[in-house]
């Protein structure tokens, strides 16, 4: 009586990978079914049944720093013989900064925002962008897929459920990577839940 | 910085430091215009995403460097 229990959960557990239910907003690090998305070099008939980025808690770091970098100007008297600066150029130092401060937040945003993971119905992109003036897409169809595997380690990843993932094909070396993710093992599930559906 | 220097040249330290914000501020501008084509690539490359007003973004930082840059020559 166990190999049914075994077989009827594995389809359970099929079934409920697969909910592919659309949820998440446009600023949201998982989004099932994204409504009007579209990338670069989509088919036609191809649909974007995920919708990756980075865990929203990888921005504390650089959020913490520009909280900083705002509250900085506050100590401007502390520094020695600054009274002779005369009130103008106070003025468009303080401007100067406050304008570095936003073009570091939207550099550090949009690295974050547009650096995505996609998953259609027929593959796996990972669009890159590095810093300013680099741009990476990779490209991996789900039929050349040979394995899928993540890691979550770390307290970060215990707390936050967040994690990396791998996925390989015939190629020697590992062709694309998923990092920092939440809910790695969900979407491992709908990737081969994917490629079943494929192969069928 | 020996100003008696300077104001034999009819400068001052003030007035060089003037031009020293204004190429500051032309650098920034500078930047504002790759960031801005960049966001404008970036829509293209991933589209839809929801968030539209990133795209005035880009644009609305390379205006406000520019008008910072003109205030600068301007007024300092």
């Amino acid at each position: 009586m166990l190999m049914p229990e075994v077989f009827s959960a594995e389809e359970k557990k099929e079934k409920k990978q697969l909910d592919l239910t659309q949820s998440g907003g446009s600023l949201s690090s998982f989004v099932v079914r994204p409504k009007g998305v579209r990338f670069e070099t989509q088919d036609k008939d191809e649909e974007v049944v995920l919708l990756l980025r980075q865990h929203p808690v990888v921005n504390v770091g650089w959020v913490i720093s520009a909280i900083v970098m705002l509250v900085l100007p506050g100590l401007w008297e502390l520094i020695p013989n600054i009274s002779v600066m005369p009130a103008r150029f106070v003025f468009f130092t303080m401007l100067f900064w406050y304008l570095l401060v936003t073009a570091f937040v939207i550099e550090k945003f949009l690295n974050w925002y547009f650096n995505v993971y996609i998953v259609t119905d027929d593959r796996i992109v990972d669009i890159d962008f590095w810093g300013l003036l680099y741009k990476n897409m990779t490209v991996v169809r789900l039929e050349s897929i040979e394995e899928v595997n993540y890691t979550q380690a770390g307290g970060l990843a215990a707390m936050f459920n967040l994690g990396d993932i791998y996925i390989q094909t015939a190629a020697e070396r590992r062709e694309a990577e998923f990092l920092r993710v939440a809910q790695p093992e969900k979407i491992v599930g709908i990737i081969y839940g994917l490629m079943e559906k494929k192969e069928k | 910085m020996n100003t008696d220097i300077l104001s034999q040249f009819g400068l001052s330290f003030w007035s060089l430091a003037k031009w020293f914000y204004v190429v500051l501020y032309l650098l920034y501008f500078g930047f504002a215009v790759v960031v801005g084509r960049q966001m404008q690539l970036m829509h293209k490359t991933l589209g839809g995403t929801g968030v539209v007003s990133l795209r005035y973004l880009g644009i609305g930082l390379v205006v406000v460097s520019g008008l910072a840059m003109l205030l600068a020559l301007v007024i300092l």
